[in-house]
């Protein structure tokens, strides 16, 4: 028997980032944390859960690119109090703050606008640190097919974000 | 040429983003609220699962389970008295335990039932015999007594609450006898083979009647594959009975129309002896005439089985005092399969 308050209490907080990290708002990262638990819920009464904290990660990413591209689809445009701030440890001047809350915007179209198995290994490998291997099994693909969607999905992003992309010393001299 | 990585930038937005501080969570009202979700999704889903193929083992353990419980809470109902048992009687176990008695005596008198088919004469039920000394007016009934298969006295009772005639009949040495109380008379029948001979006459039936008491014919003719009406469990005295309904209908022919004749019984047996309390009887014809003249209604009750009865009560020779009358006094009914048309009279 599942004991359910406990598995929440537990890997809650991994919900909890995941979804807030991407949807910036904590409205949307409540629905998005209940729907992760309850899809767990639903997978757990046909198979065992070996590794739980994989399993939240991956339904709590996945739940929340699916609202990113609902709120995409509806035009919808969700910016987080604390966007505004700095990230931790880090000081910056007001200009920059903007700009990378300007990054980060896109950065989150640009994951809406990804096939929904690239967005999920982007995320998986560079929001949430997961190996290759560790995505190849969440994703139940091969690992070389992982290395094929996260090669997809930045060159998607650098077009995305082209914008933000630094410039370079030659540039530079040449202007 | 520059040594700038598309890619490389990428990654490094993607990593400041992941390194972007989010919101303190989750708060302790979203875990108990998803909590409470999921807990109310097991709730569901443990009601449905019996639906769900992919578990088949569960609902396979959980039947199980649950047949033991169920099993346990109706053992203890029944152990209580909370469970009617009338649920589990069918009437061949009725006729069953009829046949385990060696003597039954009952009354049967003529009633009209109430639309709940209760009886209407209380006069037929306050009607005793006379050896108590009563004698107070009531209905005309008789008492049967039963002995073995074969042997039946049926003693008819006046409304002056006198017994007025006294049927024996031996069905293993097809003997009938009546005897007329009052008039000191005795007639006697000798039935054999399909045929029985009354004074001069001999009366030739179609079909011969099973030699056993009425009681037992009667009970005897319905089939095991019969449908029989099982009737709500209700008090008859103190008795929790059951009722099973059978019935029998008859095509008459009258002139060129055929009306249909209907014989019913109600047998309300005790719940918990499985042996009848009452059974009402009733004849009705769709013939006009019939209807007209109500419907003919009966009942038998006070059934005693197996009561110490003196076989001399069954003897089929003369009384003292008696006279022997040659015909008439006759107590035969033809079967009501026969319902009087096979009867023939041949004069010798």
């Amino acid at each position: 028997m599942t004991d359910w308050p406990q598995i929440i209490a537990t890997y809650g907080g991994i919900a909890w980032k995941t979804a807030r990290r991407l949807l910036n708002n904590d409205t949307d990262a409540a629905d998005c944390f209940q729907e992760t638990f309850v899809a767990a819920f639903e997978l757990s009464r046909t198979q065992t859960i070996q590794n739980w904290p994989g399993l939240v990660t991956r339904l709590a990413t996945r739940r929340a690119l699916d609202r990113l591209r609902k709120r995409k689809s509806e035009g919808l445009v969700s910016v987080g109090l604390d966007e505004a701030t700095a990230p931790a440890g880090r000081s910056m001047p007001p200009p920059s703050v903007a700009e990378e809350n300007e990054l980060f915007h896109h950065l989150r179209e640009g994951l809406a606008e990804l096939p929904a198995d690239q967005a999920e290994a982007c995320c998986l490998r560079f929001l949430e640190s997961l190996s290759y291997e560790q995505i190849a099994i969440e994703l139940d693909v091969t690992v070389n097919h992982v290395g094929v969607l996260l090669h997809r999905a930045k060159s998607s992003l650098k077009n995305r974000l082209a914008a933000f992309a630094p410039v370079s010393d030659e540039s530079e001299v040449n202007q | 040429m520059t040594d700038f990585d598309e890619s490389d930038f990428v990654e490094e937005a993607l990593e400041r983003f992941r390194e972007r501080s989010v919101t303190e969570g989750p708060s302790e009202q979203l875990l108990s609220l998803t909590a409470e979700r999921i807990g109310a999704l097991s709730i569901q889903q443990s009601e449905s699962v019996f639906h769900s193929r992919r578990n088949f083992m569960f609902r396979v353990k959980w039947f199980g389970v649950a047949t033991v419980v169920g099993a346990s809470i109706l053992m203890a109902a029944a152990w209580i008295g909370r469970i009617d048992p009338s649920v589990s009687i069918a009437f061949a176990d009725v006729q069953k335990q009829v046949q385990k008695f060696r003597s039954i005596q009952y009354k049967e008198a003529p009633v009209v039932f109430d639309a709940e088919g209760n009886p209407q004469n209380p006069r037929a039920a306050k009607a005793e015999d006379s050896s108590k000394g009563e004698k107070a007016k009531g209905t005309p009934l008789s008492r049967h007594l039963v002995m073995g298969r074969e042997l039946e006295r049926v003693e008819t009772v006046d409304s002056d609450c006198q017994v007025s005639h006294i049927h024996i009949s031996d069905f293993k040495n097809h003997k009938l006898v009546s005897l007329d109380v009052k008039a000191k008379t005795i007639t006697i029948t000798d039935i054999s083979n399909n045929k029985i001979s009354v004074g001069e006459g001999t009366f030739v039936f179609g079909k011969i009647e099973p030699a056993s008491a009425e009681l037992y014919k009667e009970l005897n003719e319905i089939a095991s594959s019969t449908t029989m009406t099982k009737l709500p469990a209700r008090k008859i005295g103190d008795k929790q009975v059951v009722g099973f309904v059978f019935e029998k209908k008859f095509e008459q022919k009258v002139e060129q129309e055929t009306f249909t004749e209907t014989l019913k019984r109600i047998y309300w047996v005790d719940t918990s002896t499985k042996l009848p309390v009452r059974i009402d009887c009733s004849v009705t014809n769709n013939h006009p005439a019939a209807v007209a003249q109500k419907l003919v209604e009966w009942m038998k009750y006070d059934f005693v089985f197996d009561a110490e009865l003196d076989p001399k009560l069954f003897s089929t020779e003369t009384p003292e005092g008696y006279t022997v009358e040659k015909g008439g006094g006759l107590l035969l009914r033809p079967s009501a399969g026969d319902n009087g048309a096979g009867l023939s009279i041949e004069v010798k």
